[in-house]
């Protein structure tokens, strides 16, 4: 396309709307986004294979300029991938068939923050720490700590259906957002309704929460805050078998305890992430719980979730070992604390009911293990997010020595995924938490929502005919 | 610069992938481009590596020129990968190709006529002594390193400096022929101006009969410090090189100099960035300040090891200045947002960058020496 008359008409009309600062058609702009967070798109450039890459970034600064940029590119039947912070791990942002990378990074503004309902409305573009720091300013705060924090958006936040370690108290950003603006693939903008929770027919919010960019660019987004609590306080527990770990996270759920955090890491996990990056010498199932809000009140809930654990034998580590391990939370995802290359590895991630949690995860594992294990595949998981009914399992595949031909490690990437993926089907898991499913895992899609699907499909195609939002990805 | 080609390539491989440090790039927060950050840049670096790219590709040499390595993503980085060094590694490849910006080769011209990046025709040192008060001595204490920004730009620094010496009657020499230290070339991949400067000015110092260096400029402190001996510039044996603010800070503590006169305007600092990381020259200008300014000494929010850029770093100023100025609004936005009327830096770079930035802003910008000068 690059060559061709109708790619400088395009980029003209692109100027025209975001100005020339706002376009870059250069060799090596481009190549920057041509991975995201996922292995597969990061092993492919590790082995010197070209990235799929997009035709134009274009960088608006308005919800007005980013519809008329659909509305070029509806006319000329072209891609527009919405990018955030690049921290997808499943290759949400891959420009598999060119297009437009619409980078929404210059649309940072915060536009009203409301003391008296605890809101904040910004655009969303606006990088997530940034706007927790905007917000702890006021004595507020968002609440929302993904691993991303540092480098995912406002609108990636929403787009992927995120959750932050302290989603267990806070929830996940979809339970934080009360409206959003959002520019329809053919260029309309809507505003949902002031308020999330109503009666006043079906939740159109809720068609863009989770699309991943491809039923629309969602603009703006008036999300919930927190006053900052008055105290955060961290225990640690240390208990042998992972079983009781989460029994005592579902008796510390289901009677309401109201923890800010409860992570759960299984023995393997504890081996490979608490004492590499926290330097705890500890074997076992590891876990912290936090606590936050009026002291009183975190006293005694301190002390409730020390009889539960106690009670199924954890060893309690106390306050030293949870608090080290909040004061480090991001540290687990820099180099070289996290997963990296050479390492084949995958995060793979579900969400079951607490009956199926257990069996979830064995069927996991031992597809894993035993499945891959001529390529001494190993398994890790830790149980981060929960609720009253259920719990998340973060759980992840690593391979010491994949293969170095890059299609053959990719095809055994995949092979585990599917693997992985069925497994979590047959255990009664979903095919995703809050990772998202981006290209990787759109594939299952019509496996996850069965007869449903069908009607995704039609809604896709209704509300984006010429197919230009984010090809390929969530299974469109 | 790396020690090894491992440690380089480890450097690239661990950064191209990583978006950790994003909202801690300022040119990044500026542009919103994701080749604007430290991932971005590691990933082009990578790709000319494998052949993905080739230096001549469009849009090489601005990425990699629009950086400020100002320390900070390798302050923030938990791994502590200096992806800044990449960068001038980049342009140091940029630069020997003939690929780099224009102003590269501008500079280098200007300093080797002129012995300073701005292309002004210098007077003698002497001609500061004489303003700045005081003489020359044969039995110095201290010798003093102006630094091109304080011998042309921010010449009442230099004045300053030498007005407290001649108040505390401390025996100092200036050094003959000071000519740039050559960080402003490093820093923008001409390593061999940088070299050539580095070389020229060990062998000024060789000459110096005192055995201790006060610098005024946070860079060429640096630079002293930390590059010349890797670019075949030894300094002299038993030299010892330190910021004029560790230099006050000393007196002040035995009591060889005295603050007579508090400072009554509220003020904040900014820490240059070759002090606040590189070099960590962190307490002694706090000690100062608050011994000048007491309670009316408030710091920013972003201080100390995570100071954000005066937008003067990297060389961008020169060679993209639409950037700078606005790295410059963001730093004078924080300062403001402490309720000071003074901006104090202790670097003149980073006070010609701030003085760019101040048109219709009730805030003046000072250099410590300066404020300590009107204070004895």
């Amino acid at each position: 396309m690059r060559t061709t008359l109708l790619y400088e008409l395009i980029r003209e009309e692109l100027c025209d709307v975001v100005g020339e600062e706002g376009v870059d058609t250069s060799e090596a702009g481009l190549f920057c986004y041509g991975a995201d967070y996922s292995w597969v798109s990061r092993a492919w450039v590790d082995r010197a294979q070209k990235p799929p890459l997009p035709d134009f970034i274009v960088l608006p600064q308005s919800t007005d300029e980013v519809s008329k940029v659909l509305k070029i590119a509806n006319r000329h039947k072209i891609p527009v991938i919405p990018y955030g912070g690049g921290s997808g791990v499943n290759g949400g942002i891959q420009a598999l068939y060119g297009g437009i990378m619409l980078d929404l990074k210059r649309m940072k503004k915060v536009i009203r923050i409301d003391e008296q309902s605890f809101t904040v409305s910004a655009q969303c573009g606006i990088n997530g720490q940034h706007l927790e720091w905007e917000m702890n300013r006021h004595g507020l705060t968002l609440a929302h700590y993904p691993a991303s924090e540092y480098c995912a958006t406002l609108g990636g936040y929403l787009a992927a259906r995120g959750s932050g370690t302290l989603s267990t108290k806070y929830g996940k950003a979809e339970e934080m957002v009360l409206s959003m603006e959002v520019v329809l693939p053919t260029g309309e903008i809507i505003r949902t309704l002031p308020v999330p929770r109503h009666a006043t027919g079906p939740g159109i919010m809720d068609l863009f929460i989770g699309s991943e960019g491809t039923l629309g660019v969602i603009t703006e987004a008036t999300m919930r805050l927190d006053p900052i609590p008055e105290v955060r306080e961290f225990q640690g527990f240390l208990f042998q078998r992972l079983e009781d770990g989460i029994e005592a996270a579902r008796r510390i759920m289901t009677r309401r305890l109201q923890p800010c955090v409860i992570r759960l890491y299984d023995p393997p996990s504890t081996a490979r992430f608490v004492q590499r990056v926290l330097g705890l010498q500890v074997e076992g199932a590891y876990m912290v719980v936090g606590t936050d809000g009026w002291k009183e009140m975190v006293d005694l809930q301190k002390k409730k979730i020390a009889e539960i654990c106690t009670g199924l034998e954890a060893r309690d580590l106390g306050p030293s070992a949870g608090e080290a391990w909040w004061k480090d939370r991001y540290k687990f995802y820099f180099p070289p604390f996290c997963p990296d290359l050479p390492e084949l590895f995958g995060t793979l991630d579900s969400v079951t009911t607490f009956d199926k949690l257990i069996p979830l995860y064995q069927a996991k594992k031992e597809t894993i293990e035993e499945g891959f294990k001529d390529f001494g595949a190993r398994y890790t998981a830790h149980f981060s997010h929960w609720f009253p009914w259920g719990g998340m399992i973060y759980d992840r595949f690593f391979i010491e020595k994949p293969p170095q031909d890059p299609r053959e490690a990719i095809q055994l990437h995949n092979r585990i995924w599917a693997a992985a993926v069925r497994a979590a089907l047959g255990a009664g898991g979903v095919i995703n938490e809050h990772h998202g499913i981006g290209l990787k895992l759109g594939y299952y899609m019509p496996e996850q929502f069965g007869s449903a699907w069908p009607f995704l499909v039609g809604l896709k195609k209704m509300m984006d005919p010429n197919n230009i939002m984010n090809p390929g990805k969530l299974g469109f | 610069m790396f020690f090894t080609e491992a440690e380089r390539l480890e450097t690239i491989r661990a950064c191209r992938d990583c978006p950790m440090c994003h909202m801690i790039d300022t040119v990044a927060l500026i542009t919103g481009r994701e080749s604007n950050t430290p991932r971005g840049r590691a990933m082009i670096l990578w790709g000319l590596e494998k052949g993905l790219l080739s230096w001549e590709s469009e849009g090489v040499t601005p990425i990699l020129y629009r950086a400020f390595l100002d320390g900070l993503a390798q302050e923030w980085c938990e791994g502590n990968y200096d992806n800044d060094e990449l960068v001038i590694d980049g342009r140091r490849i940029l630069v020997e190709k003939g690929l780099a910006p224009g102003a590269v080769a501008d500079i280098a011209a200007r300093i080797q006529s002129t012995g300073n990046p701005y292309g002004i025709q210098e007077q003698d040192g002497s001609a500061l002594v004489k303003r700045g008060g005081g003489k020359i001595s044969l039995t110095p204490e201290i010798a003093v390193f102006f630094g091109s920004a304080a011998r042309i730009q921010r010449q009442q620094v230099a004045e300053s400096f030498l007005e407290i010496l001649q108040t505390l009657k401390i025996p100092f020499e200036i050094l003959e022929g000071e000519t740039d230290s050559g960080f402003l070339s490093y820093q923008l991949g001409d390593f061999k101006t940088a070299g050539d400067q580095a070389r020229k000015m060990a062998a000024i110092l060789i000459k110096s009969r005192a055995k201790k260096l006060v610098v005024l400029g946070a860079s060429d402190f640096r630079m002293l410090n930390m590059r010349y001996g890797r670019l075949g510039a030894a300094l002299p044996e038993g030299l010892q090189v330190v910021h004029v603010t560790e230099f006050l800070s000393q007196l002040l503590d035995e009591k060889k100099m005295v603050i007579r006169k508090k400072a009554k305007s509220p003020m904040t600092y900014h820490d240059p960035c070759s002090l606040a990381r590189f070099t960590y020259v962190v307490d002694p200008p706090r000690k100062l300040l608050k011994a000048l300014a007491g309670e009316k000494f408030v710091e920013m929010e972003w201080s100390g090891k995570k100071a954000h850029t005066c937008g003067a770093c990297g060389g961008v100023p020169f060679t993209y200045p639409e950037i700078s100025e606005k790295a410059v609004a963001i730093r004078i936005e924080q300062a403001m947002r402490t309720g000071a009327k003074i901006l104090v830096s202790a670097d003149p770079g980073c006070e010609i960058s701030f003085l760019k930035g101040l048109a219709g802003k009730n805030l003046e910008v000072k250099n410590l020496v300066e404020l300590l000068a009107e204070a004895l």
